[in-house]
């Protein structure tokens, strides 16, 4: 056989392109002619290499390929978040309402007495005793003690920090005059 | 139907993805460029499934699209046939460094072919296709495509024998 003739069929056998029986023939062939083997092993030899030079590039990059997920619907899926809202959803609610403000507050009114001290009246007379008005500041003062006063506390605003500055102030004043 | 149409489609992906990625990769050298024309290919594929003849390979079928989307796909890049076929060439013709390995060296022999012949040696041995698969895709002669590649796998090898020479 010519060269060529044996440099395809030796192609042909590397690529698996040649049926059983004609691989069985040119082995024969091959074995019975040195000068054929000289000529096939080469052209054997590029077949596999050309295809692990390939398989080295393209092999790991095409491995990376995942098949695609066709879309579907995924029912019990879906279920599951629905359930997981509608939980989120029912304890939000319930959280809500606990820590919501009443809905119509309303001012309420304390009274506050202010007890006089035990002593408040010895107390006083001792330290006002020697003044000239004794007994008329000393019987101011002790109304003044006992006096109930009123003190509206509001829901919606506390007095600020200056107004009870203020009335700490007028209280002091008050005393000092009596 | 459209479940057995979606079905069918699934399965031939899974068949032959493999072999069309590694074909595109072969003609752009980029892993990414190559999933590019991939997917083009089997949009392509997808919108024209029932436009092929039954009586003909659905694989030769497709890989004539993945054909068609290579040659569209670098001409829109502004790299037509020939721009591609230079780049190749010159990518291949760079000094080879001494470490280069075997593999590379057949890489670039590989690139340093002709248009047709390379095409073919991409079909065999990157897309895996048989003779006749590949007489089917270019439409000619299984003859012709033994031919061809005999010439492609001797130019090769001559390639390497003077890159082992010079070294």
């Amino acid at each position: 056989m010519k060269r060529e003739t044996i440099e395809r069929l030796a192609m042909d056998r590397a690529l698996g392109e040649l049926n059983e029986d004609a691989a069985t023939l040119f082995e024969t062939y091959l074995a019975e002619h040195a000068e054929a083997r000289q000529w096939a092993e080469p052209m054997t030899q590029t077949c596999i290499r050309t295809r692990q030079a390939i398989a080295q590039k393209t092999q790991p990059s095409s491995a990376q390929l995942a098949p695609p997920k066709p879309f579907r619907v995924d029912w019990s899926a879906l279920a599951r978040w629905a359930a997981v809202i509608a939980v989120a959803a029912i304890l939000g609610a319930a959280i809500g309402r606990r820590s919501a403000p009443s809905p119509t507050p309303e001012p309420e009114t304390v009274i506050v007495r202010t007890v006089p001290r035990q002593a408040g009246a010895e107390g006083w007379r001792r330290v006002l005793g020697e003044t000239e008005e004794g007994f008329w500041q000393t019987k101011a003062v002790a109304m003044l003690q006992s006096q109930p006063r009123e003190v509206q506390r509001s829901t919606e605003s506390g007095p600020s920090l200056w107004d009870r500055y203020r009335q700490f102030r007028k209280e002091r004043s008050r005393e000092k005059v009596y | 139907m459209a479940r057995t149409f979606q079905t069918e489609f699934d399965q031939f992906w899974r068949q032959t993805c493999g072999k069309v990625r590694a074909y595109m990769f072969c003609a752009s050298n980029s892993a990414s460029d190559a999933d590019d024309l991939a997917q083009e290919c089997y949009l392509r594929a997808f919108r024209n499934w029932d436009r092929f003849d039954e009586r003909g390979s659905r694989q030769a079928w497709l890989f004539a699209i993945a054909r068609n989307t290579q040659t569209d796909w670098f001409r829109k890049r502004g790299r037509d046939a020939r721009v591609l076929e230079r780049s190749l060439v010159e990518r291949a013709s760079e000094a080879s460094p001494p470490e280069l390995d075997d593999a590379e060296a057949l890489w670039r022999a590989i690139g340093r072919l002709t248009a047709e012949h390379r095409e073919i040696v991409h079909l065999r041995f990157g897309a895996d296709l048989s003779y006749d698969e590949i007489a089917r895709t270019l439409n000619v002669p299984v003859g012709t495509v033994r031919s061809r590649l005999h010439r492609a796998l001797k130019a090769i090898r001559e390639q390497m024998e003077e890159v082992r020479n010079e070294t």
